[in-house]
This record gives C-alpha cells, sequence and structure tokens, in this order.
C-alpha cells in the first residue's frame, strides 16, 4: 500500500509472571485498513490489543500511532495518556460505564478526555448513536439494556472520539447468537466508512467478509498474514490451515472455487 | 427495688441534653476516619509499593486493639508531654485545661479511619475490573476514572458497612467516660450517682441511644436507595 502505517508496534513482547505470552510481534496497520486477528484461545490476541493502548504494559517494544511514537515498556503516564486518546476500545463484555446514561456513556470521553463543549459533544453523540441506531434510548442506564444494545453504546462510544484506530476486543463473544449478527452488521458498516479497524474475533466468518487482512497468532506470535483469500484459501503454514480447515472444510466450494 | 419513673424521666432529660455530644464524637471520627480512610484504601486496592504495605500493617494493628485501651494510652501519653510541652512554648496552661475531648475524638478517629480503610477497599473491589479499563480507554486520567466513573460505583457499595461503623461509633463514644468526657451514657450515670437509681438510669441513656441508631439506619438507608437507583449492576 502506498501509505504511511497508521499503527506500527515493533518487537512486542510481554510475559505474565513467568509465562511468555507475546514473543515478538511485528504489525502495521494502514490507514482505513481493516485487520482481524485470529486465532485459538491464549495466543496472545486480547493481550495484543491490550498493550495498544497499555491496558496492559508491555515489556519491550516501540508503537507508534500516527505521529506519536512511544517506548512500550518505559512510556510514561503523559505520553500514556496521549496515546490513548488516538484510540478506543470495544470490550467483549460492554463495559459501559454503570453510573452514567446511554448519552453519558458516549459524552464522557468526548467531555472529560478531549474538552469538547458539551453541546458539541452531545451533537457528536446524537449523531453516533443513530449511526448504530439507538437514538430513542438515550436516557437509558446501561442495566436497562439488553447485551447487543450495550454493545451497540459501546461501539458509538468508541466512534465519538474518532479515533485514528479502533480496537475491538472480541465484541461479539458475549451475545446470544441472534445478536451476533446485529452487531456485526454494525462494525461492517464502521469499516465502510473507511475508519482503521484491529478486531479480535473468532467469527471466521465475517473476517473473511470484512476484513483487508487477516492475521493469524498462536503461541504469542504471528504465525500468518495475508488476505483473507490468502489465509483462508491458500495458507502457507501447516497451523493455518488445520485453525482455518473448520472454518473452510465444507465451505470451500461457495468461497473459494 | 422499685422502678422510679419520674427520675426515668430525668435522667432522659439530663442524658438528652448531651445527644449533640454524642453525635459529635461519631460524626468528627467519620469525617475524618473517612478523609484518611478513602486514601489508605485506595494505597492499599491499587497496591502502591511499601506504603500499601505499611497501611495493611498499621490497620491490623489498629483493628487487634480495644477501643478503650486506646484511649488510656492516648490519655496517659498526651498527661505525660502536655505540660513540659506547654512549658516549653511559654505558655502557661496545665493538663487541666487540656479538652479530654480531643482524646476521644482521636482515638475513635483513627479506629474509624482503619476500619473505613477497609470497607472502602472491599467497595472499591465491588466495582467490575473493566469499568477501570474503559474509564482508561476513553482517556481519562486516573483521577478522573476515580472521581467520575469508579468512586460514584464504589460509594453505594459501602453505605451499609459505613453505616454499620458510624453505629458503632455512636455508642463507642460512650466509652470516652474513661477519659471524662461527657456524652449521653456519662450524662446518665452522673445523673445517678445522686440518688443510686442506677438502673433507671441506665434504661433512658439506652432508649436514646436506641432512638439515634434507628434514625441513623433509617436515614443510612434512604441514602442508600438514592444513591444505587441509578448505579446498578447491567445484566
Amino acid at each position: 500500500m502506498p501509505h504511511e502505517p497508521i499503527l506500527e508496534v515493533t518487537g512486542l513482547r510481554k510475559s505474565f509472571g513467568k509465562t511468555p505470552v507475546l514473543t515478538g510481534i511485528d504489525l502495521a496497520v494502514q490507514p482505513g485498513e481493516t485487520v482481524a486477528l485470529l486465532g485459538p484461545s491464549g495466543s496472545g490476541k486480547t493481550t495484543l490489543l491490550r498493550c495498544l493502548n497499555f491496558l496492559e504494559r508491555a515489556d519491550a517494544g516501540t508503537l507508534r500511532i500516527e505521529e506519536q511514537r512511544v517506548d512500550l515498556r518505559h512510556a510514561h503516564s503523559k505520553q500514556i495518556l496521549a496515546l490513548r486518546r488516538r484510540t478506543a476500545m470495544v470490550f467483549q463484555n460492554y463495559d459501559l460505564f454503570l453510573n452514567k446514561t446511554v448519552l453519558q456513556n458516549v459524552t464522557e470521553g468526548l467531555i472529560v478526555a478531549r474538552k469538547v463543549s458539551k453541546d458539541e459533544a452531545i451533537a457528536t453523540a446524537r449523531d453516533v448513536l443513530s449511526q448504530v441506531g439507538l437514538s430513542t434510548r438515550l436516557d437509558a442506564r446501561p442495566h436497562e439494556l439488553s447485551g447487543g444494545q450495550q454493545q451497540r453504546v459501546g461501539i458509538a462510544r468508541a466512534l465519538a472520539i474518532k479515533p485514528a484506530v479502533l480496537l475491538f476486543d472480541e465484541p461479539t463473544s458475549a451475545l446470544d447468537p441472534e445478536k451476533v449478527q446485529e452487531i456485526l452488521d454494525v462494525i461492517r458498516a464502521v469499516a465502510q466508512t473507511g475508519m482503521t479497524l484491529l478486531i479480535v474475533t473468532h467469527k471466521m466468518g465475517f473476517a473473511y467478509e470484512v476484513a483487508h487482512r487477516v492475521v493469524f497468532m498462536e503461541g504469542g506470535e504471528i504465525v500468518e498474514q495475508g488476505t483473507p483469500a490468502q489465509v483462508f484459501g491458500a495458507p502457507k503454514q501447516e497451523r493455518t490451515r488445520q485453525f482455518v480447515s473448520r472454518f473452510t472444510e465444507g465451505k470451500a466450494p461457495e468461497y473459494f472455487i | 427495688m422499685t422502678f422510679d419513673l419520674s427520675f426515668l424521666g430525668t435522667a432522659l432529660w439530663t442524658a438528652a441534653a448531651k445527644i449533640p455530644a454524642t453525635l459529635a464524637l461519631a460524626a468528627v471520627p467519620l469525617a475524618l476516619g473517612t478523609l484518611l480512610g478513602l486514601p489508605l484504601a485506595l494505597a492499599r486496592f491499587f497496591r502502591v509499593p511499601v506504603l500499601g504495605k505499611v497501611i495493611q500493617g498499621a490497620v491490623t494493628l489498629i483493628k487487634g486493639i480495644p477501643v478503650v485501651l486506646m484511649l488510656f494510652v492516648f490519655y496517659v501519653v498526651s498527661a505525660d508531654a502536655f505540660d513540659p510541652l506547654m512549658q516549653s512554648l511559654g505558655l502557661s496552661l496545665t493538663f487541666r485545661d487540656f479538652p479530654k475531648s480531643l482524646i476521644a475524638l482521636a482515638a475513635l478517629s483513627i479506629y474509624a479511619a482503619a476500619a473505613l480503610c477497609e470497607v472502602f477497599r472491599g467497595a472499591l473491589a465491588a466495582v467490575p475490573p473493566g469499568q477501570f479499563d474503559a474509564a482508561a480507554a476513553a482517556g481519562l486520567t486516573r483521577a478522573q476514572v476515580l472521581r467520575r466513573i469508579v468512586l460514584p460505583q464504589a460509594l453505594p457499595v459501602s453505605l451499609p458497612m459505613v453505616s454499620n461503623i458510624t453505629i458503632a461509633l455512636l455508642k463507642a463514644a460512650a466509652m470516652g467516660s474513661v477519659v471524662a468526657v461527657v456524652d449521653v451514657m456519662n450524662a446518665a450515670v452522673i445523673a445517678a450517682n445522686a440518688n443510686y437509681r442506677y438502673l433507671e438510669a441506665y434504661v433512658a441513656a439506652a432508649l436514646i441511644y436506641w432512638g439515634l441508631c434507628f434514625a441513623l439506619e433509617k436515614a443510612f438507608g434512604a441514602g442508600e436507595k438514592v444513591l444505587t437507583r441509578r448505579v446498578r449492576r447491567a445484566a
């Protein structure tokens, strides 16, 4: 691609105690790209995502988002704050602020963290909430919403701040099967707006359809990456082949003629 | 022995006059204890190196001492230290002029700080970890995370325990009599010293304590309702 990557991480290592979780990750994401992180449980996908906004502190590596470059191990709190404000995250368990209304959940990061005026923040919040189809529940509290609705608010909260990179941590894992498609449709629509997305997911069909690039991780490292057609259709590594076979078996005729 | 109802009335009246003293002996330690206990709880909750461990040790130590013993120690220490201190400052004050209620307030405040530290730590732990993550990911500073997201969820959780501690303080204030502080209990006993009708005096004190504790429980219950109405766990 012709662009300079919008996010670039090099040499990321992370251990929990003596257990290595990430053993040297290099990853670059282009502006407007949707990247899906796939891999078995325990492969380090979520930890990688959480290191990118310092919810976990990595042991080594550097990270650049837009023009800000930091050392992942030694970044100090001001750098971390500035870097976090370039990203937004959608959580597996939604994690809406339980003491705030739907509208306040979305405006919080704008008004408090980014000093946007209240009127402007509310206008933005209404805008993104209608984008995710929730414009009628602005004053509801999180406990009054269904899981699917909560995750829509979670996505709206992330969209509102117009992040350089939008991080999704298994956004549909806590939802019932019926609501999964609903949320995937919302994410697909977000991807089509040209926003840069990094998505940890187990939904291989979704990754196949929506992602520009699929990154397969196992044992704390990137095993293989490429376009969905490459990774699903003609995986180079035996491990990747095993992992995607559950998805491609029986589907191959439709997808890979 | 007959029960002297009219003296019960007298004792009630005398003891009730000291309700403000008893309330102050509960309220001031509650306020100071909160002011101290909350930062201590935060330091422990976030496992601040060294400080967290020191606080943990101090809290264990304080919890293991009877309040009445703490009162005696404070009394003895201040009795010994006050006169020399005033002399060195060139003031002609003696321990006789020293307000003994300060001793009771100090001892009760330390007890309250230790108890509240534990309560607030528990309440912080009751906030789902995702709330900390989501607030940090939204770009809030640590102080903003606490002030705007975490504490508004933690404090309602702590209220029933704070209510318990307040009631315990109210009753512990009766021990102030050992350092010559006059509260409801002590006032009732003093009234009875004249005619030896102690039972009536004790009943009078008990009635007042019951009334105070009942009112406190109702007040905390109402506060809890208001605060938790907004913060309910999502399904």
